[in-house]
Formats: C-alpha cells, sequence, structure tokens
C-alpha cells in the first residue's frame, strides 16, 4: 500500500527532439498526488502528449528528472522501469489493442508486467488474475464480448477494452493521452465518464489530455494548461476564466 | 516543367542508357524469333503425352512437395526468431552484424548450396532441403526484419506501457499485426521453394526436379511434358492454398 500521496513529480522536464532548437516541453515542474483527476489542455504541439508520456517513461527527458514515487526514472534500468509502469494504466487515443486477439485476451496482456516471458506466452496467469479480468470487463460492460476480436469492435467499445487493459493492472495511476479525441461527443462523454467513476472508486491519481475544454472543466479537479511546451496554468478549474482559455488557444 | 526536375531526366537518360547496354550484351534481337517454327517442332514432339509415367512422377512431385514444404517451413521457423536480430528497431547493435551475415548468406545461389551439403549427406533430397532451409532463413529473415521495422509503434508503446519484458513486447506489440504479411511472404517462398528443388534436381537433389532432368537429357520429350504439367499444377496448387489461407488470417 502506498503511504504518501505525492505520487508523481517531474521536475524541470525539458524534451528535445532531434537536433531542434525548440523543445516539446520545457522547464516543466509539476507533482502529482493521490486522488487527483488532472486534465492537461493546451493547442495542438503544445506538448501535452510529450508530457504525459514522459510520465511513465515512454518518452525519456533530456533534461530533468521524472520520479515515481521518489524513484528517479533516469536511475532505472529496464526491470525497474517495468515495475513502475505495471502501477500506471495508459489509455491511447487510438486505444492500441492488439489485432486479431480477443477482448478477454487483449484484457490479459494488461497482466504482463507482472510476469516473465515464459508465463506470458502461455498465459499461465493465477486464478485470482482471471477473475480480475472478468471483474474489470463487466465494470466497462463489455463481458458478453469477450470472445469477439477486438478489432472487430466500434471506437467507443475498443477504448473501453483499452480502458480494462489498463484496470487489470491494478493500477495507481491513470494516464490517457487523448482517450477521446477519436470518438463522438456522445461517446466521448459516456468514456471520460467512465474513467471518472473509475477514478473515483478506485482512489487513482488520474492525468489526461482533452481537447474539450468543457470536459476537463465538468470533470477535473486541477487543470494544467501548456503552451509553448510551458505550463501556464496550474490550478483548480474554477479559476480557468475565458480570459485564460482565449489567451490559451490564440482566439 | 511541373512535374519534373533535372534529376528525372539524368534517371531517364541513364534507364535509358543501361537497357541499350543490356540489348546489346544479351544479343536481344527481336528479329530473329522469326525462327518460331523451330519451338513449334519441338513442342510437337511433347505429344502425345506419355500417360504411364504419371503414378510414378506423381509419387516423385510428392517427394517436391515434401522438400519444398519442409525447406521452407523449417526456414520460416529459423527466420522468425532471427528476423528480430535483422530489424534496426529491436536488434541494437546486433542489427548490422546480422545485416551483413544474411546478405552474404542470401548471395550463395541455392545450387551452390545444394552441391555444398551433397558432399556431406550424398546425394538426394535431404541435401536439397536443407539448401532451401538455408536459403529461406536467410531471405525470410530479411524479409520479416523489414516488416517488424514498418511494424505501428503504438501497439509496441502499449506493451511497454503495461510494463511487459522485452520479449513479450516483441511477440505481442509486433507479430500480431505483420502476422498476415508474414504469411504472405512465407506462402510466395514455399511456391519459390518448389521451383527450387526442381533446379536442385539438376545436381541430384532428386523429386519431379531430377526426373525432368532426366527425360530432358535422354530425349523421352512426351515424359518431359508430363513431368512440365505436374510441375504447372503443383506452382498452381501452391499459390491458390497461400491466397486461402491468406484471406482467412486478414
Amino acid at each position: 500500500m502506498l503511504c504518501k500521496d505525492e505520487l508523481i513529480t517531474i521536475t524541470d522536464g525539458t524534451v528535445t527532439y532531434g537536433r531542434t532548437e525548440s523543445a516539446a516541453i520545457e522547464g516543466v515542474s509539476l507533482t502529482f498526488s493521490r486522488g487527483e483527476f488532472v486534465c492537461v489542455l493546451g493547442k495542438t504541439g503544445a506538448g501535452k502528449s510529450t508530457l504525459i508520456r514522459t510520465l511513465n517513461g515512454l518518452e525519456p527527458l533530456s533534461k530533468g528528472t521524472v520520479s515515481y514515487q521518489n524513484q528517479s526514472y533516469d536511475r532505472l534500468d529496464d526491470e525497474g522501469l517495468r515495475r513502475i509502469r505495471r502501477n500506471m494504466g495508459m489509455i491511447f487515443q487510438q486505444h492500441q489493442l492488439i489485432p486479431r486477439l480477443s477482448v478477454l485476451q487483449n484484457v490479459y496482456t494488461g497482466l504482463f508486467g507482472y510476469h516473465s516471458t515464459f508465463q506470458n506466452v502461455l498465459g499461465l496467469f493465477s486464478k485470482e488474475e482471471k477473475l480480475k479480468a472478468q471483474e474489470v470487463l463487466e465494470q466497462v460492460e463489455l463481458l458478453p464480448f469477450q470472445n469477439q476480436r477486438a478489432d472487430q469492435l466500434s471506437g467507443g467499445q475498443k477504448q473501453r477494452v483499452g480502458i480494462a487493459r489498463a484496470l487489470v493492472q491494478s493500477p495507481y495511476v491513470f494516464l490517457g493521452d487523448e482517450p477521446v479525441a477519436s470518438l463522438d461527443p456522445g461517446t466521448a462523454d459516456r468514456i471520460f465518464l467512465l474513467i471518472k467513476q473509475i477514478h473515483e472508486e478506485q482512489k487513482l491519481l488520474t492525468i489526461v489530455n482533452v481537447h474539450s475544454v468543457k470536459l476537463a472543466l465538468r470533470y477535473a479537479t486541477r487543470i494544467v494548461a501548456l503552451k509553448d511546451g510551458r505550463v501556464v496554468f496550474d490550478d483548480v478549474p474554477e479559476k480557468f476564466t475565458e480570459e485564460i482559455e482565449n489567451d490559451l488557444y490564440e482566439r | 516543367m511541373i512535374w519534373f526536375n533535372w534529376k528525372h531526366v539524368a534517371s531517364a537518360l541513364l534507364i535509358l542508357a543501361t537497357t541499350i547496354w543490356s540489348i546489346r550484351i544479351t544479343n536481344f534481337d527481336l528479329s530473329k524469333i522469326r525462327a518460331l517454327t523451330n519451338m513449334v517442332d519441338f513442342l510437337s514432339n511433347w505429344f502425345p503425352l506419355n500417360l504411364e509415367v504419371v503414378p510414378r512422377m506423381l509419387e516423385a512431385s510428392l517427394v517436391t512437395l515434401g522438400m519444398a514444404f519442409l525447406g521452407s517451413f523449417l526456414g520460416l521457423l529459423i527466420a522468425l526468431p532471427l528476423s528480430l536480430l535483422a530489424a534496426k528497431n529491436t536488434a541494437g547493435r546486433f542489427y548490422k552484424g546480422t545485416r551483413i551475415l544474411l546478405s552474404f548468406f542470401r548471395s550463395i545461389p541455392e545450387i551452390v548450396l545444394g552441391l555444398m551439403f551433397l558432399t556431406v549427406v550424398g546425394p538426394g533430397p535431404f541435401a536439397a532441403t536443407l539448401a532451401i532451409i538455408f536459403h529461406n532463413a536467410s531471405v525470410l529473415s530479411k524479409l520479416i526484419g523489414e516488416l517488424i521495422e514498418a511494424a505501428d509503434k503504438g501497439q509496441q508503446e502499449a506493451m511497454k506501457a503495461v510494463g511487459a519484458p522485452t520479449i513479450t513486447r516483441a511477440l505481442f506489440g509486433i507479430f500480431p499485426q505483420i502476422w498476415p504479411n508474414v504469411l504472405s511472404h512465407y506462402f510466395y517462398r514455399f511456391e519459390v521453394a518448389v521451383r527450387t528443388s526442381l533446379i536442385l534436381g539438376l545436381v541430384g537433389g532428386g523429386g519431379i526436379g531430377q526426373q525432368l532432368f532426366v527425360h530432358f537429357k535422354t530425349f523421352q520429350y512426351s515424359t518431359v511434358a508430363v513431368d512440365v504439367l505436374i510441375i504447372m499444377v503443383i506452382v498452381i496448387a501452391v499459390d491458390f492454398l497461400g491466397s486461402r489461407v491468406r484471406q482467412d488470417v486478414m
């Protein structure tokens, strides 16, 4: 169990791609604690996606440090990073399910962080883990579809499988890289609500990129806004005024 | 010039020059085709077909099929793990070495491989099969390696994000998405292996290829005709099987 509420800290985080002068994110310092529902806002190219991806080490920092429970990623080997990543469920814009596998099989892939390749390939998961997989499918209302091929589902259903895959990890953190950007507004609303419900039930730390300011204002407990890779706003949604919004999107 | 620049013009001139050079060096002369009657004469010797040999030739063609299947399938089994060492994104520091080694192996003609294995295990289908395995392992490693390089990164990242160990990442993040293309390459190589095993018949590799060679050398053209027909049927059947499997796997 966790004994501290502070989970992820990024200090002076900078990411530069290749030899370009301009950084994707620059000098970002943030601390995220358990129970927070953080929405990251900003224009396309503001560095939202890069920020989320640094938090589980998918994107290494060019400068600065990221740490999870005081373990800095740059001092960890592959195995150490694995241990951290399995505590964080990640949901992607294009869901990134494994094609050709069934819904249930895709959910099982969420358990890969806890086992060796040998166990994974033979599917040697414990009884509790198998029950957990059923349980999370029930939670995202996909239990009747468990044996269907995941690539034959609708966009919203696929994203639910993505959520189930993240949930089966029993994570402390939920990371979402534009999880609802490819969905129609109605479906996006429902998926966002589902994420929020799970967040509250499991008392997670959730950090999600969104395009829709409306969704962020409705669900977030904290808004972080990025402009040209720098944090320009970091506070409760109530303080996110229309003026700040207009400035952020340069309207 | 809207669509073309000087680079296009230069390439066109280069291709033209190469074409002219190739025509000269190969004695490519369409006017010689007037002697088409010679071919008609040759082919007329093929008929009537010597149907007596059909059962025996079918038996020989099963040997050919066996060689081609085993050669390409075992080649694939070797290539699957090897291809991870032949792709830039999964091989790391082994990449260059593997690629150089593979292109060296690919550059050895199959018939030379056949002759080499023949000195070890004696003439027959076994030597030919070894040659086909060796060649296909190196060809398929390169082809599958290229599929791995072009694979979508998203699923690999998803597997990374759940904390999967390295080999699990490759197995689940890469292979499911490239599988239809792997099979497509495999069936093409199976088809090529059928033809290779015919050539290997020239050096005593057995199967219907060797029969074809013997019949040809002994002027038994009506038997040659039967051999050729059976070979055509095999190649078409393998191609048909391949496209069926690919359809089902999509």
